[in-house]
């Protein structure tokens, strides 16, 4: 890995509900692509390293990394799903359309570049006291008959 | 946690306390609940063979005592009428013996595993789905969960009743309802996913009588089973980042069970499915899959768009 490549971080995408960058420090590029990624997401393929996504779309791969992304295709091909990218890296796959919607992406609603978008934070959890309640004292809650 | 060990007081405390009270309930740390319910799964899914070998051995001891036993009537009436040693009938009387006493032990093993077992919805069914979308949740934040994993026991029974037997003599209807799962999880943008599943297992007894050739008049029952789960998913997202499409939310309306609330903290957007399964003699073993599940919140996701002050 060439010395500049120390301060990137990882750009494979995780998440399966909505998409987001990894963020931790790269160590190494995907031999196909050129993004770069972390120990984690480092996949070795047949011709060097790969990131996740690439390794996913060789089929000769068959490790934790190309098996887990292959799912998580399988589950957006079977449900016709386009997950939001939460992330600041254009390092688009054939699963990012929403990313290029009418009113704009929640990336395009980033803030300024560089910025991180934090994620839900412990606040989050104060949802559930509500929600948790929601459920149960609601008339039309979710108990059905 | 050995691979043969079915003795619940190898396990963490809290998996402990939640065998034995085969509920799992509180705020835990994501990573924390799903170590849990991974433990529990492994323990389940060991007490479930560990069980059916009881089961069988049991069984497999009661058969061969009463073998034994009639062939020790038998030989103890010749024994009796001066056929044979008198001694014979010991031969198979006191392996007869021995049986039994092995078909009470495997029988006690068979009645404590089955005590300490765990209903498998939650690591057939759960544990992947949580283990699927781990990716988004948030680490940071604290999962509500009321999941009771004690299975269909008497005590969820809400109806049991005669119904109009047709061509039997009788059919008893006992239905279950079993809301076993809970959970509110806080995904890392910001949503709450709500997760509620509910079995509703209801059997039908079916009594009817026989004439066999010789005249004899035979009982004969068989038991049928038809499960019903319903599965409501609902997401509260950040209504800073997300917001309902509502003309989407609408057109689903009319094909999908779908409730839109407007709610102070976030509208909220839930999704009921049901799916149905039936069997005969054992309650369905079928649940639903995690895919499904899992089809059910991109479902919901597809229907929020960028907060309108965001684009």
């Amino acid at each position: 890995m060439s010395p500049e490549n120390t301060e990137k971080t990882c750009r494979a995408k995780k998440g399966l509900l909505f998409l987001r960058d990894c963020g931790k420090p790269a160590v190494t590029e995907c031999s196909k692509c050129n993004c770069p990624v972390c120990r984690e997401h480092e996949t070795a393929g047949i011709e060097g390293t790969l990131c996740p996504q690439c390794a996913a779309g060789d089929k000769r791969v068959t490790n934790r990394n190309a098996r887990r992304y292959r799912r998580r295709n399988r589950y957006y091909s079977g449900y016709g799903y386009h997950p939001y990218y939460y992330g600041h890296h254009h390092y688009y796959s054939n699963r990012d359309y929403r990313t290029f919607d009418e009113r704009g992406s929640v990336e395009g609603a980033a803030p300024a570049d560089g910025e991180v978008v934090e994620p839900g934070g412990t606040d989050a959890v104060d949802g559930f006291d509500d929600a948790g309640s929601d459920f149960d004292s609601d008339s039309d809650g979710m108990t059905e008959s | 946690m050995t691979e043969t060990n079915t003795d619940p007081t190898a396990l963490s405390p809290a998996a402990q306390g939640a065998v034995e009270t085969k509920k799992v309930t509180g705020r835990w740390q994501f990573a924390k609940l799903r170590k849990l319910l991974d433990e529990l799964a492994g323990f389940d899914a060991i007490t479930d063979k560990a069980q059916g070998r009881a089961k069988g051995f049991t069984w497999l001891f009661i058969i061969l005592t009463v073998v034994l036993s009639v062939v020790t009537v038998v030989l103890q009436v010749s024994a009796s009428d001066g056929i044979g040693s008198p001694f014979v009938p010991l031969l198979s009387g006191v392996p007869a013996l021995g049986l039994l006493v092995l078909a009470v032990v495997f029988g006690i093993r068979w009645r404590k595993l089955a005590k300490a077992d765990l209903a498998n919805e939650f690591r057939e069914v759960l544990a992947p789905f949580l283990a699927a979308i781990s990716a988004d949740v948030d680490p940071k934040a604290r999962v509500g969960a009321r999941l009771d994993l004690s299975g269909m026991t008497k005590d969820k029974i809400i109806s049991k009743k005669k119904i109009p037997p047709g061509r039997y003599r009788k059919i008893i209807e006992t239905v279950y309802k079993d809301m076993w799962c809970d959970l509110a999880i806080a995904a890392a943008d910001g949503s709450t996913l709500m997760l509620r599943i509910e079995d509703i297992s209801t059997s039908f007894d079916r009594h009817w009588t026989t004439q066999s050739r010789s005249g004899k008049t035979k009982f004969k029952h068989k038991r049928k089973w038809k499960k019903l789960v319903v599965i409501s998913a609902a997401v509260v997202p950040d209504g800073e980042k997300l917001s309902w499409d509502r003309e989407e939310v609408e057109q689903l309306s009319d094909q999908e069970k779908l409730k839109f609330r407007e709610k102070p903290k976030g509208d909220t957007c839930k999704l009921v499915r049901k799916f149905k399964f039936s069997s005969t003699g054992n309650p369905p073993k079928s649940g639903v899959s995690t895919e499904q599940i899992i089809g059910m919140y991109m479902q919901l996701y597809s229907l929020l768009k960028p907060a309108a002050g965001r684009s």
